[in-house]
């Protein structure tokens, strides 16, 4: 590299030089193998540069995108929107219709939806080292530690950092979802479990659809009722690790809802 | 709610708000436009997004002063990024004349170099350098004006800030020189 030719160079590529200025080099490029071998350098490694930079703007879009998408089953669950003021009102019906609902079972001998999920509900044990022979992830390794301490907020703040990072987490999504559970921060429990499902991960899918069931139970919403009954009559049929609380369970909405 | 202007300028620093607003106004008409034609949504996904990072590179690199509004400028490139991919896939042969938008903008020339092991050895480089380095190189290829870089670097004059960008760019060529892989695809006395 001639550092003689570093500043016409740089002027050059940058449009800096007026019209003689230009056409003297490139007159002098013709016949200047030199300079030629400069140029080119200089021009692979600006694009280099730019390139890396592309991508730096890349991944800032991702991690947008990947934020919204976290927050926007939540939003679908909470009926929040400014411009859909009358699913607020639909929702405060909704409260209302729950209220009077959860009052008029409570006066009768079926268990309510909260009794339940109280009834029904145990945190998943830890089983995330039986199942990968090791963990490498050294946060997943601080979530895992914090959950079977019984740490949960610790142990769901983890857990999201992680599925921010490697949306496909799928162990990161299911312990989260639990942890949202125990903190009682269902619509995001509640969208961890659907991503499971959603997007047909084998691993934990039926426990994603057992306490995605448990969560909506929680919610004490009465018109999401007719879900769980779907989520809870697949797991009554697939014969799985499930199946038995979940026809238990089936049967005791059943009664609950014929009072 | 972003005017076209407030939208550009925040593409071209990588605003977060801005990008959120422009996928939340922009995003659903390019799902419809994909879904209806052969494509999935995770296709759609794929696609705003490359047209996002085009939109950065000509703003930015390119200097394009756009004729029509953002939301027509990216959809056009949207759609003809769909159209080259279902073509390509032999789905679709016929080629769309109507295209007036710049938007095969990643070249035979970029692609290769992008799979050179030479392009990897100056990006290898170029994150070795110090942040401040990397900063001062990226803001003088986007043509922003010295006195700008100075501001924004705190430098005290733009003297200073043309002998750090010598400096910075010296540090670069001598860690790609150093390199033993160098040889491989440069010789340089």
């Amino acid at each position: 590299m001639n550092s003689d030719n570093n500043k016409i160079i740089d002027d050059f590529l940058l449009d800096k030089l007026d019209n003689n200025e230009k056409q003297d080099f490139e007159n002098e490029l013709k016949i200047n193998p030199s300079l030629q071998k400069d140029l080119s350098f200089e021009k692979d490694v600006n694009n280099a540069i730019i390139q890396d930079d592309i991508e730096r703007f890349r991944q800032k879009v991702i991690s947008v995108r990947q934020n919204m998408k976290e927050k926007e089953p939540i939003k679908r669950s909470l009926f929040i929107g400014t411009k859909q003021t009358w699913l607020l009102i639909a929702a405060s019906v909704l409260v209302l219709f729950a209220t009077l609902s959860l009052l008029y079972h409570l006066n009768n001998n079926g268990h309510t939806n909260l009794e339940l999920y109280a009834m029904y509900f145990e945190p998943y044990q830890s089983d995330i080292i039986e199942r990968s022979g090791g963990i490498e992830n050294s946060m997943l390794v601080s979530a895992v530690e914090a959950y079977n301490k019984g740490d949960f907020v610790t142990a769901s703040k983890i857990f999201n950092s992680i599925t921010i990072n490697e949306p496909d987490n799928i162990v990161a999504r299911f312990y989260g979802g639990i942890s949202n559970m125990q903190i009682d921060n269902y619509p995001k429990a509640i969208a961890s479990f659907q991503y499971i499902i959603s997007n047909n991960k084998f691993l934990f899918k039926e426990q994603a659809q057992w306490y995605l069931a448990l969560a909506i139970l929680k919610t004490d919403n009465n018109s999401d009722l007719d879900k769980v009954i779907e989520l809870l009559t697949k797991l009554r049929d697939n014969n799985g690790d499930c199946s038995k609380d979940a026809g238990n369970l089936l049967v005791e909405i059943e009664n609950h809802t014929s009072n | 709610m972003y005017s076209d202007k407030e939208i550009i300028k925040g593409i071209k620093t990588g605003n977060g708000k801005v990008l959120k607003f422009v996928y939340k106004n922009h995003f659903p008409a390019i799902r419809n436009m994909i879904v209806n034609n052969s494509g999935t949504n995770d296709d759609a996904e794929d696609i705003f997004q490359d047209a996002l990072v085009i939109t950065y590179k000509n703003l930015v690199y390119r200097e394009v002063v756009l004729s029509s509004t953002i939301k027509t400028y990216v959809y056009a490139i949207c759609r003809n990024l769909w159209l080259q991919k279902i073509t390509k896939a032999g789905k679709n042969r016929e080629r769309n004349n109507e295209m007036k938008y710049e938007t095969n903008i990643i070249t035979e020339e970029e692609t290769n170099m992008q799979e050179s092991g030479k392009y990897e050895l100056y990006r290898k480089h170029f994150r070795l350098l110090s942040e401040d380095c990397r900063k001062i190189l990226t803001m003088f290829l986007k043509k922003i004006p010295l006195k700008d870089i100075a501001a924004t670097m705190n430098h005290k004059s733009v003297d200073y800030t043309k002998t750090r960008k010598y400096l910075c760019k010296k540090a670069l060529k001598k860690g790609i020189f150093n390199d033993p892989d160098c040889k491989k695809y440069i010789s340089h006395e």
